[in-house]
């Protein structure tokens, strides 16, 4: 399955009439060189204009018969025509024509896996455990059933570089050849950039991953056997994002091997305060600077050339520690020795703020110039913009507009959503929002995630185009632009099951008078069961065409259409043991069955995982809906019960919760990352698994519908 | 035979508006080559909304009442253009009386059958374009053939300029399936 970016129909149809301005006229003349798809979209729309302007021939007898009638006295009183006359159309210019977009639905394969009840956990390592940047590596893995006939697999990789780039890259590594043994080897020439990376597992055509809940790191060394800093300080940023209580010890371990690095101890400090009250938080920066901060201090100096980051980080360090002196001196140093580095701006434009606070005309101006200066400076655009969109001032959002996203595209979006909440800015939020949705929704294989399958990578951009598409929508239609915006929707509409964006695009029929496509919206608002109850003011709103026979089947329609799209997710598996024995809150040990002729949820979760953690709230509310209707729920933690129940009833969750002292959880599900939900059937064999707990409800809805 | 000093083009034709002024004065000759003249177009133009016999009559229609509609033309611009929106408000008048139900009159003939490649596809349009329902038809004939911009056509029809618009998207939706 791909997305393939395609000129809207409405810049087809223009182009086919010879309507387009010149840059549009040669943009879709060149992708129609290329697609097949769209020459014979716009051949169609010749031929429906050619046939719609055909003259027919004139019938015979006509003239006798008027003539005839005029000279019986016939009279016939024709409606007035004053007003401007036209000529015909010979073509017009639409000023706005919608953006290339229509999302190929290729045949969507399902992800159906063969049973594999045998199964056990792979393995996966590496010689020499302690590599340099650049160094060859012996790479033997052990697979799981689910990958032991493939001819051969694929080592893919997720690496950060040296230096404090945030940018995380995807790459394959190497190929896997099977041995005698019934491993898979291969020999890895490390790229000499990498200092860090997450290995995953998966087949040749990317159907399955096998990645360990991203636990398979490669970290550097240098050659005493010490891990480099970069690999350690990537590491940290990396792991963050799955596990603070990892990237807490990995700022520990900066700190023990690399003591001239304030890195770690910023991390630290700034985990510390955060999680201390605000008494605390003094006694803890006390802390650092009693006990740290002279020691980095000393290290740093002892060095003749710092780098950049080590005295922007003791700039930042000594802010935080509210230590003044400190504070200036690193700044000066920083200032003085690295003028033009991104860090140098971003901390300017930090100190800028402070020094202009109250005064936003003569902040705007000292951005400014010191973007003059600079030239540069993600961090003075963002600042500036944000400053712009708050004053609402047309003239500054677009001037810092433009200088923030030629820094960096991948703000494009960010700046376009801005914006789309100034009228007089909508043309440009629409160009923009084009552009971004352009390069943001396009299927490369680089950008895919590293436990995603290529299907569900495809999926998930077709989602994210279809929110981003209505939002183009919205904006079009505040221009006037219907014809533009109704193309745009309707591509919105089926680009995957997406309730929240049904919801958004019924309102705007609804606006728009337009009852089908409003009904059409609507119905599958209602027909997704996680919705149901909002369908209802829409249903108000659009009056008696959402009642009747022409609204039942609407409403049928839909609900056949989104068992389509979620059984296309569906898996089908057994669990790696067919019953859990689990550790209750009070403290008992309880075997469950996972067979249990009822579809049963299996949530991993963790508080210290910040997307797992992100949908805390969400995860309580449909748990509880969820063991409200009977359907048994195992939400189980990856940490003791004892230290995770005051943490649920100091937030007010009431879902109940178990913990996995054997593992038995963690491998019956083959280890799976936070947060992972299953959902399984009445069999008790795995059948739906989503890392998004608003999935959740929809799945047990499919398989009990399944199940009567 | 009547005489009426017709003035005359450089080919040897008599000028429209002396054509006009001729009818004006009662001359049926003078209205018969207006006929000759200008009824293609005219009949096109309702044939792109009816059905060959409403179209038809909204030809006779518009030619019978020519005389005394030609009151009303202030030779604003070039008479061909005026008529041609003379036929497109009869027509759309013809499509309102119209009672909805009624089916449709047989289109199996009168359109040119041009020979080449796309002769099949112009054909299926064509049917296309007349199975729309009347509505749709009316917006699209409106907007593709005859140039109206959303909100003239909404005046004409009497209806929102976004009903406009969305007619005009309904109506290609339709055809892009049928095509």
């Amino acid at each position: 399955m791909s997305i393939r970016l395609h000129p809207t129909f409405a810049r087809l149809r223009g182009f086919a009439r010879g309507d387009l301005d010149e840059p549009n006229r040669r943009r879709v003349a060149r992708h129609l060189t290329g697609c097949a798809r769209c020459r014979s979209e716009v051949a169609r729309v010749r031929s429906i204009l050619e046939a719609a302007s055909a003259d027919p021939t004139l019938p015979h007898g006509m003239l006798p018969a008027i003539l005839e009638r005029r000279a019986a006295g016939g009279r016939v009183i024709l409606p007035a025509a004053d007003g401007t006359v036209r000529a015909p159309r010979l073509g017009r210019l639409h000023r706005v024509a919608a953006i290339a977009l229509i999302l190929v639905a290729a045949a969507a394969a399902a992800l159906i896996y063969t049973p594999a009840l045998e199964a056990d956990s792979s393995e996966l390592h590496f010689t020499p455990e302690r590599p340099t940047p650049g160094a060859t590596i012996t790479v033997t893995y052990r697979p799981t059933s689910r990958l032991a006939d493939e001819p051969r697999l694929v080592l893919r990789a997720r690496y950060r570089t040296a230096g404090h780039g945030r940018a995380r890259s995807h790459a394959v590594l190497g190929t896997l050849e099977p041995d005698a043994a019934g491993t898979y080897v291969a020999q890895v020439e490390l790229p000499d950039s990498i200092v860090y990376a997450v290995f995953v597992v998966e087949n040749v055509d990317a159907t399955f991953v096998d990645h360990n809940g991203e636990r398979w790191e490669l970290i550097t060394h240098d050659e005493e056997g010490r891990p480099l800093f970069d690999a350690l300080w990537q590491r940290y940023s990396d792991v963050q994002q799955r596990d603070l209580r990892i990237a807490s010890d990995v700022a520990a371990e900066i700190v023990r091997l690399h003591p001239d690095r304030p890195e770690g101890l910023r991390a630290i400090l700034f985990d510390d305060v955060s999680l201390a009250s605000r008494a605390a938080a003094d006694s803890v920066r006390r802390a650092h600077r009693e006990r740290y901060l002279a020691d980095v201090m000393h290290a740093i100096d002892a060095i003749p050339e710092p780098d950049v980051f080590q005295l922007a980080g003791m700039v930042f360090y000594a802010n935080e520690l509210a230590d003044t002196a400190t504070f200036e001196r690193y700044r000066t140093l920083l200032y003085e020795r690295y003028p033009l580095h991104q860090a140098t701006v971003q901390r300017r434009t930090f100190d800028l703020v402070t020094a202009h606070r109250g005064d936003p005309d003569a902040l705007m101006l000292a951005f400014d110039t010191l973007y003059r200066e600079t030239g540069t400076g993600v961090q003075v655009g963002f600042s500036a913009f944000d400053l712009a969109s708050r004053r609402e001032r047309p003239d500054e959002m677009t001037l810092w507009g433009e200088r923030f996203t030629a820094e960096d595209s991948t703000f494009a979006w960010f700046v376009a959503t801005r914006y789309a909440a100034v009228p007089v800015l909508h043309d440009r939020a629409a160009d923009l929002m084009r552009t971004a949705i352009e390069r943001q929704t396009v299927y490369r294989e680089a950008d895919r995630p590293l436990t995603r399958t290529r299907d569900e990578f495809s999926a998930t951009l077709r989602l994210t185009a279809g929110t981003m598409l209505t939002e183009l929508g919205e904006v079009l239609l505040a221009l006037g632009d219907t014809a533009a915006a109704l193309d745009t929707l309707e591509v919105a509409f089926d680009a995957g099951w997406d309730p929240q964006r049904f919801r958004t695009i019924a309102a705007l029929h609804l606006a728009l008078d337009d009852t089908a496509a409003a009904r059409a919206a609507i119905a599958r608002v209602a027909a997704d069961p996680t919705t149901r109850e909002a369908a209802d003011s829409l249903r108000r709103q659009l009056g008696e065409a959402a009642s009747g026979d022409r609204w039942e089947s609407a409403v049928a329609t839909a609900r056949s259409e989104m068992m389509t799209f979620i059984w296309q997710r569906a898996v089908d598996r057994s669990p790696l043991l067919p019953r859990l024995r689990l550790e209750r809150p009070d403290g008992a040990r309880e075997t469950f069955e996972l067979a249990t002729g009822k579809p049963m949820v299996i949530a991993f979760w963790s508080r210290y995982c910040p997307p797992s953690y992100a949908q805390l709230a969400e995860m309580d509310r449909t748990l509880q809906r969820l063991i409200a209707e009977d359907v048994p729920v195992l939400s189980i933690t990856d940490e003791d019960l004892a230290k995770v129940r005051p943490f649920l009833e100091q937030n007010g969750y009431g879902f109940p919760v178990y913990a996995d002292p054997e593992s038995d959880a963690s491998r019956a599900f083959d280890r799976p990352g936070t947060p992972t939900y299953f959902v399984l059937d009445a069999e008790g064999r795995i059948r739906f698994e989503s890392n998004h707990v608003s999935d959740v409800v929809r799945y047990v809805y499919a398989i009990r519908t399944a199940i009567s | 035979m009547e005489r009426t000093g017709l003035a005359l083009e450089s080919n040897g034709r008599s000028t429209d508006a002396a054509l006009i002024a001729a009818v004006r004065a009662g001359s049926s000759t003078a209205l018969a080559t207006l006929y000759t003249r200008h009824g293609r177009m005219v009949y096109a133009v309702a044939r792109r909304f009816l059905g060959e016999t409403d179209a038809e009559d909204v030809m006779q229609d518009v030619f019978v009442g020519l005389p005394e509609a030609l009151e009303g033309y202030r030779e604003r611009g070039t008479f061909p253009a005026w008529l041609r929106r003379v036929a497109v408000r009869a027509s759309l008048m013809a499509l309102r009386r119209r009672s909805r139900s009624a089916v449709l009159a047989r289109y199996a003939t009168g359109w040119p059958v041009a020979t080449g490649r796309s002769t099949e596809d112009r054909l299926a349009a064509r049917e296309a374009i007349d199975r729309l329902p009347d509505s749709l038809r009316a917006v699209f004939v409106l907007r593709e053939v005859e140039g109206y911009s959303h909100a003239e056509i909404a005046a004409q029809l009497g209806i929102t300029r976004t009903a406009s618009m969305i007619r005009h998207h309904r109506a290609w939706t339709q055809l892009r399936r049928s095509v």
